[in-house]
């Protein structure tokens, strides 16, 4: 899982890439940014999940509940 | 924009899609993965460890559903396939495949700038919208209307230059699960479009109605066909001919001695032959479907008939030029290892056929594709003029729009040898100079009729 965790990771590092490199690009809908955005911060989270599935955390999974 | 701007901008827009398809893909590989790992987690030794608080099913279990992460993305295995049946592909909020309808909006985009009456048809604007926000009833309505106030000829040719995306952004988005998989392989590239991405039926039931082995029937031309047939070392003159003889179930077969004194060989197929689906001809609507999906058809084995009577000798040159479903039927014996180790496919050509996932056995063979944008056969295979994927990079493509803007217009022979001859000299030019070994004395010409079965009483 932390290496599934680390692809999306790099995929939101992509999306991010890409929603800079169309700053101001007249060709570009307005809403592809505002998209890509919002999918590189859910890459960002269910990277997160992923890691937390891989590692110990407490034993009665507090850590998890809690967020 | 200026209008120079427009094909650089198209460009840099699909090269956008194609980068978030990749991370589409991406994401979809995790979530397989994810799946695997939760289905190992909840064998009955693996549940018996995590006892009592099931704290690694639990977590990978929230890691797979979470909508603010990868959403409802259980895909593959014994788990993924029956949830993801269930929950739609689209899944509520799956990441993986809102990224690839991101993707497939911004092709529509794209084709949006080489297509301006698109952007100002407020009907096509609304369908396009509903489809991509996944409103199933405004889609509807929005179809409907497209219909009801032009008329299904101007609808279709209105929805061409972007079907291929339509119909995938359908399949990932609507409640029907069976044709998901299509709708994927469709917005990915990955293959060709071998089910129905409305219904989610598989294309190979109507293709396996195409049956027998092909057979070939020497046949003479009427005088109106002999005034009008001209040696085919051009691409008008070749697609003319096909125009000439055409689709009444029968194919051209030339022998040209080339400017070097070396006799060559020049097919000329044209497309489906009109009538039901079924007919004795193997150029009929099963045997178009059967030629797109797969490799070898009953017309296939007609044309192999028809080479083999005309006396084309082992090793001879031969240059293989189609319409419609006869370009895929060409193109289908040019990716034959048998028939390319007998003979040496020089060129393939095919106009207004959807041949983008067949790949020759011989990889010197030239090819070209011609399609216009508003012609929604070549779409039948799933890649359109709004494809991010540079499928065939030593192709020659020719993908055009003309201004008739009308399908079925547009997929003439008749039209797209107009179009070369008056709307792409460039076009027309290259292909020609790749024709040169071909042009030359005609030597022989001679029709021949295609059959399903060989004939009982032959004469």
């Amino acid at each position: 899982m932390t290496h599934d965790a680390d692809t999306l990771e790099t995929c939101a590092t992509t999306l991010t890439t890409l929603a800079d490199r169309l700053t101001e690009d007249p060709a570009v809908p307005p809403w592809l940014q505002t998209a890509i955005r919002a999918y590189a911060t859910r890459c960002r989270i269910a990277a997160a999940d992923l890691t937390a599935a891989e590692s110990p955390g407490d034993l009665n999974g507090a850590q998890e509940e809690g967020r | 924009m200026s209008g120079a701007d427009e094909p650089k901008d198209r460009r840099r827009l699909l090269q956008v899609a194609a980068e978030l398809v990749a991370v589409a893909e991406q994401i979809e590989a995790v979530s397989v993965r994810a799946t695997a790992a939760l289905t190992r987690e909840l064998r009955p030794g693996a549940l018996l460890r995590a006892v009592p608080g099931f704290r690694p099913q639990r977590r990978l279990f929230r890691a797979l559903t979470r909508r603010a992460g990868l959403g409802i993305a259980f895909s593959g295995g014994p788990l993924g396939r029956p949830i993801a049946r269930l929950s739609g592909l689209a899944g509520p909020g799956r990441l993986a495949v809102h990224v690839l309808v991101l993707s497939l909006r911004l092709r529509i985009a794209a084709v949006e700038l080489s297509h301006p009456e698109v952007a100002r048809d407020p009907v096509l604007r609304r369908l396009i919208e509903a489809i991509s926000q996944d409103r199933d009833v405004a889609a509807a309505r929005a179809l409907r209307a497209l219909f009801k106030d032009r008329g299904a000829e101007d609808a279709l040719s209105a929805i061409a230059p972007m079907f291929g995306e339509i119909l995938a952004l359908r399949a990932l988005l609507d409640e029907n699960p069976f044709n998901d998989a299509v709708g994927w392989a469709m917005a990915t590239g990955k293959c060709v479009m071998n089910t129905d991405p409305i219904l989610g039926i598989t294309t190979r039931v109507m293709s396996s109605m195409d049956r027998g082995v092909g057979a070939a029937l020497p046949t003479e031309p009427t005088p109106e066909e002999i005034a009008r047939l001209r040696t085919g070392h051009s691409i008008v003159a070749i697609l003319r001919n096909i125009d000439a003889i055409g689709t009444d179930g029968r194919v051209l077969l030339q022998s040209v001695l080339g400017p070097d004194d070396v006799v060559r060989y020049v097919v000329q197929a044209p497309g489906m032959r009109p009538g039901g689906p079924r007919n004795d001809s193997p150029q009929d609507l099963v045997g178009a479907f059967r030629n797109t999906v797969l490799h070898a058809s009953p017309y296939t084995g007609a044309l192999k008939d028809a080479i083999d009577q005309f006396g084309v000798p082992d090793g001879a040159e031969i240059a293989l030029v189609g319409h419609s479903a006869g370009g895929s039927a060409v193109m289908n014996l040019a990716q034959d290892p048998g028939f390319c180790g007998r003979y040496r496919v020089t060129h393939v050509i095919a106009a207004g056929s959807p041949i983008d996932f067949k790949t020759p056995a011989d990889p010197r063979t030239w090819i070209s594709s011609i399609t216009n944008q508003h012609d929604l056969i070549p779409v039948l295979d799933g890649q359109g003029s709004g494809t991010c994927f540079d499928l065939h990079p030593t192709w020659y493509t020719v993908d055009y729009a003309d201004a008739t803007h009308r399908f079925p217009l547009c997929h003439s022979v008749a039209q797209y040898a107009a179009n070369l001859a008056g709307d792409l000299p460039e076009a027309r030019g290259h292909i020609d100079a790749q024709l040169t070994p071909y042009r030359g004395s005609l030597i022989r010409s001679q029709l021949y009729l295609m059959l399903d079965h060989p004939p009982k009483d032959p004469p």
